[in-house]
């Protein structure tokens, strides 16, 4: 039996008189791959970033293995295992490929020594197929190239749960499913548990086992993908907009 | 441990040496190297925390003063006692207290700045200088506005030749040796975690702290490391000068020139500051015999030039240049 | 004698000091809200005020009043030139560099006034007798020093919320980028900012000559800088008139504390006080960095 990883009990966070996210509850299973989805202004990255830390909660608490990070910076929780790659990527201009995936590896719990990073930097590069270019400044990266460098540094620390803002956007279709047969060995390979965030739904979602549909910041609809896409609520949601 | 990754730093510490010899070695040199290694020793402390960081400390000069009251009060006081101590134990103590108090303060202004963006941590620490300089003339401790001068102290306990030696010799070798621990410390501090950890904070500070880098913790320790030493600088300022009154202690010229010298020779690097205080050394000597009095008002439009089309110095543009080289490398 | 009436004296004359300290606060307060770059060298510009308003006495006789008014023009002008010149080509980059050029522009105006006309402290006196408050003689040109930086304020605010311009510059503070896609030239509305926050500051400096009869030398400016931070950081640095409000609310706590720290005996008064504001500072930071007065 799946051990539970993430918790979200009665997550709520408005900004400014909006509701960002109105009493959401979430479970993450270890090993689980699920994706979050929802129109534009659903409340995704909010999601993500209360996930992350970068702001506090209005009300609810989150769990992690069972312990309260609610109050926890974001640096922590990374020490604990949660990483994110952003949807906009926001790698290190001034310093190279390798470098920027040594920081993501040698903040970590696992790993501290420098030596040690650098391997596992390599590693990962190998895996992404980025290691030809360690020595380039990441600032010189196509753009493509700069998704695949930001999953990198996701993927360095050794994460348990791995958030990926949109990884998929703006990559033609050719592209995408060689990202997401890569997130999917990978997390199969470490034991991760995958989180993505998607507007675009159909490329996305054969790698997944559950499909989260989130509406003005509550969680409409939380099953298998299959069920989520023809149920009526979400089709009327999206009017369409799902089949692109 | 391979000896010649690190031949960077032994090759600096030889020239430093060799610099050393020169001041002993040539007694015409005696007076320009011995204010040369002042000013390199000064500008390595502030380029070891605004250099790493990218935060400017406007205020570090109360560090250094701090140092030299702190210093000169345990002497005076050392040596008020009947039978005074020997001079080994006497300077240590200074140097000792004046880490210490540095320390402290550094501590208590840092925890709370810190936590603080840019505008926010430069308005923390630019009221440093004239807040301490206001509590020592308002409250009259250590002197007060009157100052504190140690050189009667000094004769009296022990010689006037040892006081000569002490004050023209030993100090400068205190001195150096200050800058020596400084540029160790900036070196073994970016080849360290904390210093990729600084890197990305310089890079992006948001971004490293979700990466999580604990950014408030690194800030904090480079900044305290970087104030304590400046404060063990201003021991041994006091003991070369043997006297500190408080408008020369905290003068603003002190921060201008800590400030030209990182930057001209390249802030965030090791031997920036040492190229940027070799030629300024040079530039300030030839200004004070053509133009004195006049240093100022030249370098800081020198200054403003170098913010907005030279903010790398000269060995940043040079490791720029040549990256991915030999001489990269050898310019840490 | 401490009695009630010294001490709402000294309330009212903390008051008139608070809303020309508040004056010259609001440049600090215009310039990083708007470009988000802090004046590390406020102080002397203030000086370059004092001087303005000293010269034009000394060798015209035109009273504080009207040489305020040139001293504006004297910073407006300055804005712009600093602007273009120099701001505009750092504006982007990591801010050290602009702290430092700040900086570095505050020094070099106080050695070109030392330069210029030595380092000897100036001072004059435009002598308008006083008035009398509940017994004590408050002299008038501070009456009129506070009177009339209060209603420059007033005309900066009518400025702001009624004009063309004013309206661009708050769209700017707002949203930079909906501002320029709203047709406003972000760029223009950058250097008129600092033009305007320079020559308030200035300004600034040549009514403090109503305050201070003497003291007019290079390095004057220091303590206005930091009591200027202070200010600005008690009043939200990025709000003018939060600064306004928070320059009276430490105008009189100014003169309170000078009051007290006189009766207690605690050393000197004024380097005590001086060292008191850096408290403040760090205090409100710590506790309170958006400022005690911003909503």
């Amino acid at each position: 039996m799946s051990k539970e990883l993430l918790r979200l009990e009665n997550v709520s966070k408005s900004f400014g008189g909006i509701r960002a996210l109105n009493n959401v509850n979430l479970i993450i299973k270890e090993g689980e791959k699920l994706a979050i989805i929802g129109p534009n202004g659903a409340g995704k990255t909010t999601l993500f970033n209360a996930i992350s830390g970068v702001f506090g909660l209005d009300s609810g608490r989150i769990f992690y293995m069972g312990r309260d990070i609610t109050k926890l910076p974001p640096f922590k929780r990374k020490y604990l295992g949660i990483s994110r790659a952003f949807q906009i990527p926001r790698p290190f201009a001034g310093m190279t490929v390798l470098d920027n995936v040594v920081v993501g590896a040698l903040f970590s719990r696992d790993i501290k020594d420098i030596m040690e990073a650098r391997v596992r930097a390599e590693e990962i590069l190998s895996l992404v197929g980025l290691h030809s270019k360690k020595d380039e400044l990441a600032v010189n990266l196509t753009s493509p190239e700069k998704k695949l460098l930001e999953l990198a540094r996701a993927l360095a620390p050794k994460p348990k749960l791995l958030l990926l803002d949109e990884i998929v956007a703006g990559i033609p279709p050719a592209e995408v499913d060689k990202i997401m047969g890569l997130v999917v060995r990978i997390s199969e390979q470490e034991n991760i548990s995958v989180v993505a965030l998607v507007e675009h739904v159909m490329r996305v979602l054969k790698y997944v086992e559950r499909a989260v549909f989130l509406h003005e910041g509550r969680v409409m609809m939380d099953d298998t993908p299959d069920k989520v896409l023809n149920s009526e609520v979400v089709k009327d949601i999206y009017l369409g907009k799902v089949y692109e | 441990m391979d000896i010649r990754t690190h031949r960077s730093l032994i090759i600096l510490f030889l020239v430093s040496l060799i610099l050393l010899f020169v001041r002993v070695g040539i007694p015409e040199t005696r007076q320009i190297l011995s204010i040369l290694f002042f000013y390199i020793a000064l500008s390595e402390v502030f380029n070891l925390f605004t250099g790493l960081t990218l935060y400017v400390c406007f205020g570090y000069v109360a560090f250094v003063a701090l140092g030299m009251y702190g210093g000169g009060a345990t002497i005076k006081y050392l040596l008020s006692a009947s039978s005074p101590p020997p001079l080994a134990v006497v300077l240590a103590c200074a140097f000792a207290v004046a880490g210490i108090l540095a320390l402290i303060l550094a501590l208590a202004v840092g925890w709370i700045s810190v936590r603080l963006k840019g505008a926010y941590f430069a308005i923390a620490t630019i009221g440093l200088n004239e807040g301490l300089k206001n509590l020592i003339e308002g409250t009259g401790i250590w002197g007060g506005s009157s100052g504190l001068v140690i050189a009667n102290d000094l004769i009296q306990s022990y010689n006037y030749d040892t006081f000569i030696f002490v004050t023209s010799e030993l100090a400068d070798y205190l001195i150096f040796t200050v800058y020596a621990v400084t540029i160790l410390c900036i070196y073994l501090v970016i080849k360290s975690r904390l210093g990729y950890g600084l890197a990305a904070l310089r890079e992006d500070e948001e971004a490293a702290n979700v990466m999580g880098v604990n950014v408030v913790r690194y800030k904090l320790i480079v900044f305290v490391i970087s104030a304590t030493l400046a404060g063990m600088l201003g021991a041994g300022k006091m003991i070369k000068d043997v006297a500190i009154y408080p408008p020369q202690a905290f003068a603003v010229s002190y921060t201008v020139e800590a400030i030209v010298i990182s930057m001209l020779g390249g802030l965030g690097t090791v031997t920036g500051p040492v190229i940027g205080g070799l030629i300024y050394g040079v530039l300030k000597y030839v200004l004070t015999v053509s133009f004195p009095g006049l240093q100022l008002l030249a370098l800081a439009p020198a200054l403003m030039v170098m913010c907005v089309m030279f903010p790398y110095g000269i060995v940043g543009w040079l490791r720029r240049r040549f990256k991915g080289s030999k001489i990269e490398s050898l310019l840490i | 004698m401490v009695t009630a009436e010294y001490v709402i004296f000294v309330t009212i004359a903390g008051v008139m000091l608070g809303t020309f300290y508040g004056l010259a606060t609001i440049g600090l307060s215009f310039t990083f809200g708007i470009l988000r770059i802090l004046n590390s060298g406020h102080g002397s510009f203030v000086m370059i005020g004092a001087y303005i308003s000293y010269w034009c006495f000394a060798l015209l006789g035109l009273p504080p009043l009207v040489s305020s008014l040139l001293a504006f023009a004297v910073g407006f002008f300055m804005g712009f030139a600093l602007y273009h010149g120099l701001i505009s080509r750092v504006l982007g980059g990591p801010e050290l560099i602009s702290l430092v050029l700040m900086f570095a522009f505050g020094i070099f105006l106080q050695e070109v006034a030392k330069f210029s006309w030595s380092a000897s402290p100036r001072g004059f006196t435009w002598g308008l007798g006083s008035i009398n408050i509940f017994g004590y003689e408050y002299p008038l040109t501070r009456l009129i020093g506070g009177v009339v930086s209060a209603v420059i304020v007033l005309v900066l605010y009518v400025f702001l919320f009624r004009t063309k311009s004013g309206n661009a510059i708050r769209s700017v503070v707002e949203d930079p980028e909906g501002a320029a896609l709203c047709g406003v030239n972000v760029s223009r509305v950058y250097a008129l900012s600092l033009a305007i926050a320079l020559g308030l500051t200035v300004a600034s400096g040549a009514l403090s000559t109503l305050f201070v009869s003497g003291g007019i030398e290079p390095y004057m400016g220091d303590p206005y800088t930091t009591r200027a931070f202070a200010i600005a950081v008690l009043g939200g640095l990025t709000s003018p008139f939060g600064s306004f409000l928070a320059g009276l609310l430490f105008g009189i706590i100014e003169n309170l504390s000078y009051m007290l720290l006189s009766l207690a005996n605690v050393g000197n008064p004024f380097s005590m006080t001086r060292f008191l504001t850096f408290a403040m500072i760090l205090l409100v930071l710590l506790i309170r960095p958006q400022g005690l007065l911003k909503r």
